[in-house]
């Protein structure tokens, strides 16, 4: 927290501060103007004057925005960017891509494509801006250090096939792999390395696959403990905005589902059930599944988009004995503050991910 | 200044409410009748700590001037419209008000952030039309206000304002000017966010024309850890009081948006799992108009929970390309406004 002694203030204002207890820009804050100016025997313009220089001190050390932008202003600066999948389907049905300066969560069950997708945008954040890129390189923080390498090359060859301005680019050299095996590792990473590979490297892209693994610990260790898994959960909530706001790079989670099979049951009978958690969580659910986004309500307060993939029809088809892969599977954008709720279908090839015309 | 003015609405340290409250003071015509040395003993407090409470109900009471019944009339005559004729039906007639706290809470996804640009855009809208006809600062605390989609809404208000001009007038707003005139700040955490505030009333005085605050959200940088859960209380508190000083005295309509959070064994059902307001009771209890969005089947509804001058209700809203809308009348909907008894 940023100290006060090392602050310019006018004689009077330095004088009380020092008489007082007031050691950060916190213990400031924390009083409303009257309180100030009785416990530091100033007047009203003098506290003023205080919290103007506090002001100006923390602008140089933060984002804050002060004095504000007009929303003219940010519309011109094109503060918010779209990434493209690389597919124009799948960026229609998400609202145009993957927004800069947001978090995505990308949910969904194990195989139906949360990484592939991941791994796609890691090359189309390489394009220059004009095919939908950011033009930077892309930092994949896993917590199972599994990046799959040999998909991962498999794609280059065909995006390099489709994008010749890629051909002369080492596409692997721009991604960043960082394994976070528990939590006290992703912690020290968010924190510490990741601000510094960011800002060494021109990085445009931060993928966590997957945010629940760490979390889970909560729920298995012995003593469960969701008070805490909220709470580092919000701190994680407010690092990734910030790094995301400081580099003009969207952050895209992955997130595994859990079963809710209450919900199924879950009738709507009287009048109060709507303040019920599970009528909220209903609204989650595609099609006739059961499965519903982890790590709960405290995470979807946090993230500003999601993006649910869903294979419907995989269990029908897994009692027919065929083999389900090329079956379409559903992406849906369930939540976003730029576009509706919409649905789509999709398949996956060698080349990629891609959402099917209707 | 109001005598009668009751003692808890000053902003005194509730310890020192509370002993007031025990020795019998109730308003501010009480504290009146005594001096600072009988004030001392009934309290069992210094004779200066007596002092400085007799002198911040003076200074507090100096804040308070009295307003007519036609002034009061004339500022209500002004309010933010949603666009959505329920919902304005809901809080109090015709939108939201100038001077006061409206608290929206509700999950993520129902409608928050759309709701809080429309209020910006709409804030706007000329008093020949009956708007506001003011400026509007956006505090974002969750990264949530994305330009593009202003555009949109501000489109759609200026489609809606042109269709009712019948193009006697020129045109009422155009979109660079309504874009101009949203202040944007963003607040990463709580004590950006309190920095905000506390030079908001600096901010204001040069921007006269400002009639509208959004946090969007108030929630989200108080939901971090912290170590001491009094000291979260006290600075909710304290900008619950903060921002109800600005709302009056600049007469400004100051908009919280909220989040819900979850609450285990709520009415004896210790397996039912119930959605509450973020923040905690006290803070919500600060709040004199509360309105809960929610979620029913893939229909949006916002719940009166408490006004300042309207009986509790819930009504539908829909949100499409331009913003916040009624619902058409054929939509199968059992219920689409119902009064709670």
């Amino acid at each position: 927290m940023e100290k006060l002694h090392s602050m310019l203030f006018r004689p009077k204002i330095a004088e009380a501060l020092r008489c007082s207890n007031f050691e950060t820009v916190a213990d400031i804050l924390h009083h409303n103007k009257n309180d100030l100016a009785k416990r530091l025997k100033l007047s009203g313009k003098e506290v003023s004057e205080l919290v103007n220089t506090i002001m100006q001190e923390i602008k140089m050390s933060r984002l804050i925005s002060y004095p504000p932008k007009n929303a003219l202003m940010l519309l011109k600066e094109g503060t918010h960017r779209m990434l493209s999948t690389g597919d124009n389907q799948i960026d229609k049905i998400i609202g145009g891509g993957i927004l800069s300066r947001a978090i995505t969560e990308i949910v969904g069950e194990s195989s139906v494509g949360k990484t592939q997708l991941c791994l796609q945008l890691c090359l189309t954040v390489q394009l220059p801006e004009e095919l939908g890129g950011l033009n930077g390189g892309a930092v994949y923080i896993s917590t199972e250090g599994n990046f799959h390498l040999k998909r991962y090359y498999q794609m280059v060859s065909s995006f390099q096939q489709k994008y010749s301005s890629l051909r002369d680019i080492d596409l692997a050299k721009n991604v960043h792999c960082v394994t976070v095996p528990d939590l006290e590792t992703q912690r020290n990473v968010l924190r510490h390395q990741l601000p510094v590979l960011l800002s060494r490297n021109n990085i445009r892209l931060v993928i966590i696959d997957s945010v629940t693994a760490n979390f889970r610990t909560f729920e298995t260790s012995e003593f469960p403990n969701f008070r805490q898994r909220a709470s580092e959960i919000c701190q994680l909530g407010i690092q990734l905005k910030e790094i995301s706001d400081r580099f003009n790079a969207p952050i895209v989670c992955v997130n595994q589902v859990s079963d809710n099979f209450a919900i199924e049951d879950f009738e709507e009978c009287d009048d109060d059930a709507h303040y019920e958690y599970n009528c909220y969580q209903r609204q989650l659910l595609i099609g006739n599944g059961t499965k519903i986004p982890a790590l709960g309500l405290t995470w979807s307060n946090i993230i500003n988009i999601r993006i649910m993939l869903s294979r419907p029809k995989r269990i029908l088809t897994e009692e027919d004995g065929s083999a389900g892969d090329n079956d379409p599977r559903t992406i849906a954008l369930l939540m976003a503050p730029h576009a509706q709720r919409r649905f789509g279908e999709y398949y996956i090839d060698r080349h990629g991910i891609h959402g099917l015309v209707n | 200044m109001s005598n009668a003015r009751p003692i808890s609405s000053i902003n005194l340290n509730p310890s020192v409410q509370k002993k007031l409250r025990e020795a019998g003071y109730k308003t501010v015509q009480d504290l009146k009748e005594t001096t600072p040395v009988l004030l001392s003993k009934e309290l069992d407090i210094s004779n200066q700590e007596a002092q400085m409470i007799l002198q911040q109900v003076t200074e507090s009471g100096e804040r308070v001037s009295s307003v007519s019944v036609s002034e009061v009339a004339q500022k209500q005559k002004f309010m933010i419209t949603t666009f959505c004729h329920g919902l304005d039906m809901l809080i109090g007639g015709r939108g939201i008000a100038l001077g006061q706290i409206t608290e929206f809470c509700g999950v993520p996804g129902v409608g928050k952030t759309q709701l809080g640009i429309q209020l910006s855009v709409n804030v706007q809208i000329p008093r020949s039309m009956s708007g506001a006809e003011g400026e509007a600062i956006y505090i974002d605390t969750e990264g949530s206000f994305i330009v593009q989609r202003v555009v949109e809404i501000a489109n759609g208000t200026i489609e809606k304002l042109n269709e009712s001009s019948d193009g006697k007038n020129d045109l009422p707003l155009d979109l660079e000017t309504v874009l101009s005139r949203i202040h944007y700040f963003r607040a990463h955490d709580y004590i950006e966010l309190l920095a905000l505030i506390k030079i908001m009333d600096q901010f204001l005085k040069e921007h006269r024309t400002v009639k509208l605050i959004v946090i969007d959200s108030i929630a989200f940088p108080f939901r971090q850890n912290f170590s001491d859960m009094m000291l979260r209380t006290r600075l909710l508190n304290m900008i619950a009081q903060d921002l109800a000083i600005i709302a009056e005295s600049f007469e400004i309509a100051v908009v919280l948006l909220n989040q819900m959070t979850t609450r285990f064994g709520n009415s004896g059902n210790s397996d039912k799992v119930t959605l509450v307001p973020a923040l905690g009771d006290s803070f919500n209890n600060k709040c004199p108009n509360q309105i809960i969005l929610y979620w029913r089947e893939d229909m949006r509804f916002a719940h009166l929970v408490k006004s300042a001058s309207s009986q509790e209700a819930t009504v539908q809203y829909q949100i499409t390309t331009s913003g916040i809308r009624d619902c058409p009348s054929n939509w199968p909907i059992r219920k689409r406004y119902r009064e709670d008894d």
